[in-house]
């Protein structure tokens, strides 16, 4: 065959194995998009014409479907805005140098060092939630936001030193060298030269912090109640004695993916970059 | 003396980071495993050390088998369908051809729906009289049947929505993999006419070898832990054909309030996933 040819083909295959895969995986979101702006009897037919109504929308922002009251769905917007922001800045300015340590010295152990961190996302969420929970409730943290924040940065800082190390790998040492030269301290050289450079890496790791957190159920199931509680927890109020509030609960589901979507548009270019994966190449 | 302040500085970078590390997670392992050693009840204020109770009642009770079986099932075969549709559409995605970026957003759209909600609404999507699958598979004569609560499908229902969410995981690591690989080995291949397969078997696949090892290892523990699909969508059953040891342990300390009995648990999980990730371990840094 051809190499052009061979290449004509292989395009093709490519654009069959992205729309078969783009269309089945977008296809229930397709779904909670329509349905959100649909009437019940209109959500059960799968119609892709109908009358679109704000209904959903109005019920989950000022109705009390959920068993909440008046409000409460913006409350828990605001807890968990306040929560996933809090847990991002903490996670960049504690992670942030450690990463920094961790790319560009040498000492020893550093490998195994660098292992235990990642690995600190991998511990069973329920090894941490128990002592946690019997903490917080002698002091009187429990349903508060910094009882979340605590816990959501015990599973996002190994994560967080991890793709910004990935993200200092890929700056060449010369830099800091050549900072140093100028009479630059290290400390400096780390402030005034790399962490610019690395503005890119930073947003990228904060977008996947913020998925992790904003997104979170089981810790905030547990650790909240009605003061913190954030909005995936409050999806569970549309679970109700005759079923399932599919209006509300596909509006609500809605609502929660503009965010994410919005940050994840912004930085889209530098997401694949930041998980280079340098962490443990020996 | 300078060269020794400067080795000093070096640690400060990594102190504040260390410190919270052991405050946040080793500090409440060692809280789980003293816990694991007790009958503790706080809401009949019960604290007693039964030494190994907790650890032989589980192990050998009657739901340790079925959890073991369901929790690795689920894990091996979400994280192996998620490592090869993820490393297809990968591939593809490398080739950057036009109208890329646009499917890169689509297709990245179910990492950012929250999997408490991605539980919920594939509920209805699995829903016998009014979902879109059974309704679907029945035009190709398939009965209808409710995924969810029918126990030969209902661990495999979960399979399928944890892949839904998840794959955009896996295709990011690899994609990020891919990129990371120099262009020179892949120039001089194809001067040497080789086609694209010993292109990928050749030089992609073994150049990614730590990417796709890294990658496989954080999707296999998350789903080692998985919990929020699993219980919105079948709570573990039915009857108990789903329930994996995270759902017990969860059951154990929310429903039924057994702190030490779940922290056993938790310690359970804790010497199987560090198990397996330090044979990965083990296996990235051997030459």
């Amino acid at each position: 065959m051809r190499p052009t040819s061979r290449r004509l083909i292989e395009n093709a295959l490519s654009y069959v194995v992205l729309i078969t895969y783009t269309l089945a995986s977008s296809i229930p979101i397709w779904w909670v998009i329509t349905s959100s702006f649909k009437l019940p009897r209109d959500i059960f037919t799968y119609a892709i014409i109908f009358k679109p109504t704000l209904a959903n929308y109005s019920e989950i922002l000022i109705g009390t479907t959920a068993g909440q009251y008046f409000g409460s769905y913006l409350h828990f917007v605001q807890n968990s805005a306040v929560v996933s922001l809090s847990t991002i800045a903490l996670s960049l300015v504690i992670g942030t140098p450690a990463a920094f340590a961790l790319s560009r010295f040498d000492f020893r152990g550093k490998n195994d060092v660098t292992f235990w961190i990642l690995s600190t996302r991998m511990g069973p969420p329920i090894a941490y939630i128990i002592p946690f929970y019997m903490i917080f409730t002698r002091l009187h943290l429990l349903d508060t936001q910094f009882a979340l924040v605590a816990l959501y940065l015990a599973s996002n800082l190994g994560f967080t030193i991890w793709m910004m190390k990935g993200f200092f790998d890929e700056i060449p040492h010369e830099l800091d060298d050549a900072a140093m030269t100028d009479g630059c301290s290290r400390f400096r050289a780390f402030v005034n030269v790399l962490l610019p450079l690395t503005r890119p890496g930073l947003s990228a790791t904060g977008i996947m912090v913020f998925l992790f957190t904003w997104n979170e159920f089981l810790y905030a199931l547990i650790l909240t109640q009605q003061n913190a509680e954030t909005v995936p927890v409050s999806l569970m109020g549309y679970i109700q004695v005759l079923g399932i509030a599919w209006g509300p609960m596909t509006a609500a589901a809605t609502l929660q993916i503009v965010v994410p979507l919005i940050f994840s548009v912004v930085v889209q270019k530098h997401l694949v970059r930041g998980l280079t994966l340098g962490a443990v190449k020996g | 003396m300078r060269t020794r302040s400067l080795e000093l500085s070096k640690y400060l970078y990594l102190l504040p980071a260390i410190a919270f590390l052991c405050v946040l997670t080793l500090y409440p392992f060692a809280q789980s495993i003293i816990w694991s050693f007790y009958q503790y009840d706080p809401a009949k204020s019960i604290y007693k050390f039964i030494g190994l109770g907790n650890f032989s009642d589980y192990l050998l009770g009657d739901r340790f088998l079925g959890n073991a079986v369901n929790t690795f099932t689920f894990a091996f075969s979400t994280t192996g369908a998620s490592f090869l549709i993820g490393l297809i559409v990968a591939l593809v995605l490398n080739r950057k051809l036009r109208g890329t970026p646009i499917f890169r957003v689509i297709l990245l759209l179910p990492l950012m729906m929250a999997p408490v909600a991605a539980g919920l609404f594939w509920k209805f999507l699995y829903n016998a009289d009014i979902g879109l699958i059974p309704q679907l598979l029945s035009y190709i004569g398939i009965p209808r049947t409710d995924w969810t609560a029918n126990p030969s499908l209902a661990l495999f229902s979960v399979v399928v929505v944890d892949l839904w969410e998840w794959t955009p995981f896996m295709i990011l690591l690899l994609l990020a993999g891919m990129q990371a690989i120099p262009l020179e080995p892949y120039e001089s291949a194809r001067i040497d006419g080789a086609s694209s397969w010993q292109l990928l078997t050749r030089i992609t696949l073994p150049q990614m070898k730590s990417t796709i090892a890294i990658a496989v290892l954080i999707r296999f523990m998350d789903a080692l832990r998985a919990f929020d699909i699993l219980w919105m969508l079948t709570q573990g059953g039915p009857g108990r054909v789903s329930e994996t040891i995270s759902v017990t342990a969860f059951i154990y300390l929310y429903l039924n309030y057994h702190v030490g009995y779940s922290a056993a648990i938790a310690v359970i999980m804790i010497i199987i996933t560090t198990g397996i990730s330090m044979g990965f371990v083990r296996y990235l840094t051997r030459k």
